[in-house]
């Protein structure tokens, strides 16, 4: 069973993931608990304790993405007359924006949503998905529906400002989406460069009007914003930098994303590059100082399975800079071609290709990165010793302190979780 | 000039696709640059401009080629006059939803760009007598400017054409769209008078009328339009009459479109046929039939009531045959339905492993899978995608699988039983069980426990013979809190002091050979009284003779002790019963006896949704605490509500938060035990959350009294709540 979510639940979270907007759906309650679940507590703004109960229509005690509960006879008859009654109370609401997404069952009615929303008035705050990217990978999802988004607000062109760039492909799916974009808005920080936006992961639809002024985007994940890319280059010139090595994930991917962007910019990376001399600084007396007597973690094993653009720089640092094994690198659907295949490239280079692809369960890693269901499962079924989640999930823990995976602050974070498996180590 | 996209509606064999061809043709051939779309799944729209079929229908293009690889040219073919052809295709008859076909169509035109290329009109040839909302996607305002309306004189062609002005009106309102009505006549007696009073009531123009002719199948033998084989024909110049129409349309030379003003079907008898309807129509009689009883489908409390449905009947399904631990559930679904149910009996299962140390079911991953059904499916069918996942589950080697259905195969018509059947012959041994319960189509998640324990019913042989052993059945137990497992436990426990043995837990964590052998029972203990619960046991009553203890589980002390003794005495075990009842006495004495300095005296104020809280009354009656009122709120499990306090404590119904908040405020309990939804910070009061399940035996109450104890010396309001005034 293949336990991803899939490009629907990417169409509901890049929607969720603009500060002030909402997703509507039209849809059974049933489709809407997981995603709504997910999207008040990876991205919470309202007062959870003011909230009323299941009474309140088309809310059902959950603040986000409100639904139109279709049953039997809307399948039959048409949402017409839900989606009249909901529109109004949302909008009472005052989002900035405003997006009705079909469930799948939905998709099947053919409800006119379009002229609905222009009936209510709503067609200046509200766009409509008839149709999503159901059971395709959520990255697609994601990067289709933010591809919309940016489309339908008819963003103005506005004159391109130097040093001042988008960061592309964050979704609150992401492990610490919120720890990551800080990490990297402080490295551009460093290097003298402003983040305009984040579409779809935290910035409002006045910060997403604002970014036709930057001078370039910056891919982070491009499983999730290849589209949206493309979209701002064909549409307003703005052109898109791609890390070769993938996502900045442990220090020398982090060294060679800064230089791309220094390169790309023109900014000065010293800056940030010295950040990273330090942070490794530190890190060297941290594991010079840490003794297992079997050499841990060189030698340790671990299995990975998420976005190329993350499974590939992770696997590189842990290999190169831990000594650690990969015994099992799977990528996830919606792969990018060239971090996927610069992964099995470099798996083959090094003698592992036997992992690329290898069952986790088989393989038995010490630590696994990937999601916590999967993770938990191999480490209770006694296959695994750590499970190290790298996505959100309905079901994860609840952080406070602000972490990353990304950048030199994340660097030092995957070690943290290392080394604290490790010391148990026999 | 402006572009103008016409829709051409009417009943399926009326003509449109001729009329359509000719008259893409007629305006081709003045000059003008013209696309011709057909969105009939028969795909012959452009047959006579084209001279054959198209080599690709846009969904055969769809389901063959990768998004990437698309490009327009491949489904843009050129017919006659350079008229650009495109046919929509759609699925098999039978399977899959043509409708959803229609709409995926225009969603692909459109993002591969064709309204970059400006037609002067495209035309949208569209069965008719179809009415779902796909097929109406080209009234949308964003493709059909304006629609004509295809019809003979027959009754049920204008009863087509009627149906599609109501389309319209649902569509567009007020709106003038209607460009007319062109008759195509059959040559039947009055024809034309039929088709003029219609044309009248309805307010519409008759823009041209063609008569019956040979000349149009000698035009179809030669595989072309008659604009092309017989263009000086009178035929002809009735085509170019209507393309000319078309284009004083565009021209916006005249007011020529119309609003839709359908009639009733009332009315539409009246006007076409010219008869009134016949009086008052008598419901049927059955009393004179025998009726042979059959077990009947338990509706859950939402369903009956037609209240908004809370989850749906897939994922209760879902939760059910995933308790089948030797069994393949297969999810005929898109990914995200699995999701909702599936990461949750995931970690429950994970997290009642690790809280409790209960023994953890590596297997559950593996017994689920999903047909992870895409748009692809939704337009052909799931059937395919069905029949492989199902063999791979038979090659993981799974002998009984279950196939619980979403909304998506339920809409779209797939067979699954049909499926199973074929699966079933192929590979004997396997028996392949479907769950119909298409997503939340049959109803809410509580339906889908109910259906899928009647189907697993279903599977049992038959028996009204009680045994005579000590193996008792537990029945319809709940699983989606962490502690159910642990406190099964705790019942299992008390059973085996008493020599009983469990038999068959129905359903959970259970072997499908288990389920089988459930009539080698001697009784049932049902877990649960609520509405889902005695719905299980009217269903199990009517295939097994196994006879229900009428007392369910038991929560706390004096709860356990009755239902201790009550099992006791049917295995004639009273004697035992008695001593494992002294035992735990003065274990509970003890801990009621320490936690009384700090409870007694103390008032409790229960708020919660209609769900036996006895088990809190009893242990406050124990702690002499006093309980002020129960207030039931609403929720939409609601049930009714029973206590044997009801006499003694105050019971207020249709209780809200704000009465809850004004009896705080005036009553002011020291404690306040609420299921849902929690305290408001400036309720300012102590409280306690009412666990779903506190657990079962005979200390499982007096556990919660303890957190009770804690609470009334801590803060009424913790500090970190004051930070969240001021968020809305």
């Amino acid at each position: 069973m293949n336990l991803d979510a899939d490009g629907f639940i990417g169409t509901l979270l890049a929607i969720e993931g603009i500060s002030d907007a909402r997703a509507v759906m039209n849809g059974p309650n049933g489709c809407r608990g997981n995603p709504a679940y997910f999207s008040d507590r990876y991205f919470p703004r309202d007062n959870s304790l003011n909230r009323r109960s299941f009474e309140e229509p088309f809310f059902f005690g959950q603040s986000r993405i409100p639904c139109t509960y279709l049953d039997s006879d809307d399948y039959i008859h048409g949402s017409t007359q839900k989606l009249r009654e909901i529109l109004p109370l949302i909008a009472e609401k005052g989002d900035a924006f405003l997006a009705v997404v079909n469930s799948p069952g939905a998709s099947l009615i053919g409800d006119d949503l379009n002229r609905l929303l222009n009936e209510a008035r709503l067609d200046h705050v509200c766009m409509a998905f008839e149709g999503a990217a159901y059971s395709r990978p959520l990255p697609e999802g994601f990067d289709e529906a933010i591809t919309a988004i940016l489309r339908w607000l008819r963003l103005n062109r506005l004159p391109r400002m130097n040093n001042r760039v988008n960061l592309l492909g964050f979704s609150m799916v992401q492990k610490y989406w919120q720890g990551n974009i800080a990490e990297i808005r402080h490295l551009c920080g460093l290097m003298g460069l402003t983040v305009v936006s984040v579409p779809g992961a935290g910035s409002s639809v006045s910060e997403l009007r604002e970014s036709t002024t930057a001078s370039c985007n910056i891919v982070i994940f491009p499983e999730y914003s290849r589209q949206t890319a493309e979209f701002y280059e064909s549409e307003f010139g703005i052109p898109a930098v791609y890390s070769h090595e993938g996502a900045p994930v442990g220090f020398d991917a982090t060294e060679a994303w800064i230089r791309t962007v220094a390169v790309a910019t023109g900014c000065d990376p010293t800056p940030a590059l010295d950040e990273i001399r330090t942070r490794r600084t530190h890190a060297f007396h941290r594991i010079a100082r840490y003794h297992h007597e079997a050499g841990y973690p060189k030698g340790a094993t671990f299995a990975v399975r998420g976005d190329s653009s993350f499974a590939l720089p992770l696997t590189m640092w842990l290999y190169e800079y831990l000594g650690m094994m990969p015994v099992s690198v799977d990528i996830m659907a919606g792969e990018d071609p060239n971090a996927a295949g610069c992964l099995q490239g470099y798996l083959a280079a090094n003698a592992l290709s036997v992992a690329f692809g290898a069952d986790p369960a088989v393989a038995g890693p010490d630590m696994y990165f990937g999601d916590d269901l999967s993770g938990k499962d191999l480490v209770l079924s006694g296959r695994c010793r750590k499970s190290v989640d790298i996505f959100n999930r309905t079901t994860g823990d609840i952080h406070f302190t602000e972490r990353a995976f990304l950048g030199g602050a994340g660097a030092l974070w995957i070690l943290d979780l290392i080394f604290d498996v490790v010391k148990d180590f026999p | 000039m402006i572009c103008i996209r016409i829709a051409v509606y009417g009943k399926g064999g009326i003509g449109k696709s001729t009329i359509s061809a000719n008259v893409s043709a007629a305006l081709a051939q003045d000059g003008l640059r013209v696309m011709q779309i057909g969105c009939d799944p028969k795909h012959d729209s452009t047959r006579l401009l084209i001279g054959g079929e198209v080599p690709t229908t846009v969904l055969e293009y769809i389901k063959n080629v990768l998004p990437e690889d698309r490009r327009l040219e491949e489904i843009v073919f050129k017919g006659y006059g350079a008229v650009a052809c495109v046919e929509a295709g759609g699925p098999e008859p039978g399977v899959g939803c043509a409708g959803r076909g229609i709409i995926t169509t225009f969603e692909l035109l459109e993002s591969l760009g064709i309204k970059s290329y400006s037609f002067d009109v495209s035309i949208y040839d569209v069965l008719g007598d179809v009415v779902c909302g796909g097929f109406a996607v080209p009234v949308r305002d964003e493709y059909a400017d304006a629609v004509f309306i295809v019809t003979s004189g027959e009754y049920l062609s204008l009863y087509a054409a009627n149906n599609i002005l109501r389309g319209i009106q649902n569509f567009t309102g007020q709106t003038c769209k209607v460009a007319g009505i062109i008759h195509n006549a059959r040559g039947l007696e009055e024809e034309d008078d039929r088709v003029t009073r219609f044309a009248r009531a309805v307010r519409l123009p008759i823009v041209a009328s063609i008569p019956r002719s040979e000349i149009f199948a000698n035009a179809e033998k030669e595989g072309c339009t008659v604009i092309e084989r017989y263009p000086a024909s009178p035929e002809a110049s009735i085509f170019r009459q209507i393309a000319g129409h078309i284009e004083n349309i565009r021209s916006a030379r005249s007011p020529v479109l119309y609003p839709a003003l359908p009639l009733s079907d009332k009315k539409l008898e009246e006007i076409v046929l010219q008869r009134e309807a016949r009086g008052t129509v008598q419901k049927y009689d059955f009393s004179s039939f025998c009726v042979r009883e059959a077990p009947g489908r338990h509706l859950s409390g939402s369903v009956k009531s037609k209240r908004p449905l809370i989850g749906c009947a897939f994922a209760g399904a879902v939760s059910v045959t995933a308790q089948i631990t030797d069994v393949a559930t297969i999810m005929h679904c898109p990914r995200s339905c699995l999701l909702m149910i599936c990461e949750k009996l995931l970690d429950t299962e994970q997290r009642s492993a690790t809280i409790f140390g209960q023994p953890y079911d590596p297997g559950l991953v593996n017994r689920l899978l999903s047909t992870d059904m895409t748009d692809e499916e939704f337009i052909f069918g799931g059937e395919r995608i069905l029949a492989e996942t199902i063999e791979s589950a038979i090659k993981k080697g799974f002998t009984h699988i279950f196939v619980v259905t979403a909304c998506p195969p339920g809409i779209v018509g797939d067979n699954v039983g049909n499926v199973a059947k074929k699966v079933s012959e192929q590979y004997p041994g396997v028996q392949v069980i479907p769950v119909p319960v298409d997503g939340n189509l049959t109803g809410d998640f509580a339906q889908g426990v109910l259906d899928t324990y009647r189907m697993v019913a279903g599977l049992m042989p038959e028996s009204k013979r009680v045994k005579e052993c000590t193996s008792v059945n537990i029945v319809a137990e709940k699983w989606l809190a962490l502690n159910d497992e642990e406190s099964i436990g705790v019942v299992e426990g008390l059973l085996e002091r008493l020599g009983v043995t469990v038999n068959c837990r129905f359903l959970r964590k259970c072997s499908f050979g288990s389920l089988l052998d459930f009539n080698n029972a001697a009784l049932n203990l049902p877990a649960d009284n609520d509405d889902a619960s005695e719905g299980i046991r009217k269903t199990l009553t009517s295939v097994s003779g196994v006879p229900f203890l009428d007392r369910t589980l038991p929560v706390g002390f004096g709860e356990t002790e009755a239902w201790l003794m009550a099992v006791a005495e049917f295995f004639g075990r009273e004697a035992l019963a008695n001593e494992i009842i002294a035992e735990e006495r003065d274990e509970y004495n003890r801990r009621i006896e320490r936690l009384r300095p700090h409870l007694e005296g103390k008032t409790v104020l229960i708020s919660t949704y209609p769900r036996s809280v006895d088990w809190i009354c009893d242990l406050a009656e124990d702690l002499k605490m006093s309980i002020v009122k129960i207030g039931l709120t609403y929720s939409p499990i609601s049930e009714s509500f029973a206590s044997r306090h009801a006499g003694t404590i105050p019971v207020e119904k249709n209780y809200t938060v704000d009465m809850r908040s004004e009896d705080i405020r005036t009553i002011r309990p020291d404690l306040v035990l609420y299921t849902y939804p929690v305290l408001k910070p400036h309720d300012q009061a102590r409280g306690a959350h009412i666990p779903y399940c506190p657990g079962f035996g005979f200390h499982a109450a007096v556990e919660r009294a303890e957190l009770w104890s804690r609470l009334l010396k801590l803060p009424a309001t913790e500090g970190w709540k004051k930070d969240g005034e001021g968020i809305l």
